[in-house]
């Protein structure tokens, strides 16, 4: 089964956008990650489409469409790393 | 002053503050556009308490000022992992040693010369403190 992301605690989240690139702090944890545009475009697009989860094949279609990349095999791996590393730092929640 | 100007001025103001090779970083990751990055950033104030860097004291007599030999410690930075930074400051490294039992116990000149004779380097009363405070150094009342 294709795993599906929801964002956990958005809300909270402080996101300034420096020329493109971002900082996002989270109080939850206290701590402060730099974000370029793709992956907060990510985060954003998970929260817009909540209570819903958004499966990584879809997550990869937007960002294809978004951005105007060319689809290729390593894309979607890139997309779940970060998503994992999302996980991870409680920015969002796996759900199976 | 416009809107405009005044964030336009923020923003130069924002690439001055910007060393080159922090500039250089900043190409790179605008080059890695076309996928998703992300990195925690770690506080600078964390990072400094966690720091074993110490500075050996330039002037003995002033270190010592108001106080007893005890003032000065002789600090031997650990061989593996600690030495100098080449700015004047030292890398103390995970376990520096301290030394001590001077031929001359009453001059601090003396003790100066020997404790470099020996390899090792001045650091003063109150930085001593601070770091055996993390349990880098014995407490100073145990020497």
């Amino acid at each position: 089964m294709e795993e599906c992301w929801k964002t956990l605690n958005y809300s909270s989240l402080i996101i300034e956008e420096w020329d493109s690139e971002f900082t996002v702090f989270q109080p939850d944890a206290g701590k402060t990650h730099y974000l370029n545009e793709m992956s907060v475009q990510i985060l954003r697009y998970i929260e817009d489409n909540s209570p819903a989860a958004l499966s990584t094949a879809h997550i990869c279609d937007y960002l294809v469409k978004k951005f105007q990349l060319q689809p290729n095999a390593t894309f979607p791996k890139q997309v779940i790393k970060t998503l994992r590393r999302f996980d991870e730092l409680g920015l969002v929640k796996h759900i199976s | 002053m416009s809107e405009n100007h005044r964030n336009k001025e923020i923003e130069s103001g924002k690439d001055s503050l910007l060393s080159k090779s922090a500039q250089a970083r900043r190409r790179l990751l605008k080059k890695s556009a076309a996928i998703p990055v992300i990195m925690t950033l770690h506080s600078g104030a964390a990072l400094a308490r966690t720091s074993n860097v110490g500075t050996p004291v330039p002037d003995i007599n002033a270190a010592a000022t108001g106080g007893s030999s005890g003032d000065i410690l002789c600090i031997h930075p650990d061989a593996s992992n600690g030495g100098p930074l080449g700015d004047g400051r030292y890398d103390l490294g995970t376990a520096p040693m301290v030394s001590g039992n001077y031929q001359d116990s009453d001059n601090l000149e003396n003790q100066a010369i020997e404790c470099n004779a020996r390899g090792g380097i001045i650091i003063s009363g109150t930085a001593y403190v601070s770091l055996s405070g993390r349990g880098i150094l014995p407490d100073s009342s145990t020497l």
